[in-house]
């Protein structure tokens, strides 16, 4: 399969969540489309973090899903937008924004493993991600 | 005295021998090294270009250490959130610190690199500080402080 470029990826978040593209519009007004990758995620991070205040849990899901799937397919470039800005972003919201013990449980293997590396890396400890493997062998 | 040395850190070197990641690494290990600024004892007689290069100097040095800038405009208050993690203890949390760290000791979150997003936020913000002439003097500051900042992580 060949790897989702950065172009490819803001088509395929537009195509997956519908409402994303008023996200992405609003973002183009106020910022244009010539930004690059790592900048462009801020409307999918606005996006993500609605959604986690919603409490939709069918679509907090989807969108934990999505950014594994991209983790795994994405080209360099996409990857690297995913984890430093979409991941990093959503982790600096906790706790007073979002609470990421609320979904971390939708969290892929590789989305998991950078939230932890990133958080040895600052030397933070965000709470709910390190007991998601407790979690899951629970359940 | 290589950079690793002034800084007194360990350096895997994991760079091509590329003169602008040498010189940010040498940048980088000043800033970790010297913590605080000093200046001459006071009998030293200085000329005003030494003082002017020391005080330009001292605003790398606190640059590297600024935390988060409080700024009113929406659009650049969420690029300069986007370039923050609070309560972090590499340097100040921000994309520039961990640029510095990666350089200095070679050391990547993931295999995943931070320049790139670095990169990115100065353009940015550049765009920024071109379409808001008449913005707030503190929000073009910050905006300024921060490109700089990014731009001595990046040796560039």
């Amino acid at each position: 399969m060949e790897k989702i470029t950065g172009e490819k990826c803001i088509e395929l978040m537009k195509e997956v969540f519908q409402k994303f593209s008023a996200y992405w519009e609003s973002y183009v007004q106020d910022f244009g489309s010539d930004q690059g990758l790592t900048i462009q995620m801020l409307p999918f991070c606005e996006y993500a973090i609605d959604v986690i205040k919603s409490d939709n849990e069918v679509e907090i899901k989807k969108i934990f899903d999505f950014i594994e799937f991209l983790l795994g397919n994405g080209d360099e470039s996409v990857q690297n937008a995913m984890t430093t800005s979409f991941l990093e972003y959503l982790m600096s919201k906790d706790p007073d924004e979002i609470k990421f013990s609320k979904f971390a449980k939708y969290l892929g293997e590789n989305t998991i493993a950078y939230c932890k590396a990133w958080d040895k890396f600052t030397g933070v400890k965000t709470e709910g991600l390190w007991e998601t493997e407790k979690n899951n062998e629970v359940e | 005295m290589t950079a690793s040395k002034l800084a007194g850190v360990r350096v895997k070197n994991p760079w091509p021998s590329n003169p602008c990641f040498c010189a940010a690494v040498i940048r980088a290990s000043r800033l970790t090294a010297f913590s605080t600024h000093y200046l001459p004892a006071s009998s030293t007689v200085v000329g005003g270009a030494y003082n002017c290069a020391a005080f330009e100097d001292y605003k790398t040095i606190l640059r590297a250490k600024m935390a988060e800038p409080y700024v009113v405009d929406p659009n650049l208050k969420r690029l300069v959130n986007f370039n923050y993690r609070p309560n972090a203890s590499i340097g100040s949390g921000s994309t520039a610190a961990a640029i510095r760290h990666e350089l200095l000791t070679g050391e990547k979150v993931f295999a995943k690199s931070h320049f790139q997003k670095g990169k990115d936020i100065v353009t940015s913000l550049e765009k920024w500080l071109k379409n808001n002439p008449t913005a707030r003097s503190g929000d073009r500051a910050a905006a300024e402080n921060i490109i700089k900042d990014l731009h001595n992580a990046l040796g560039e």
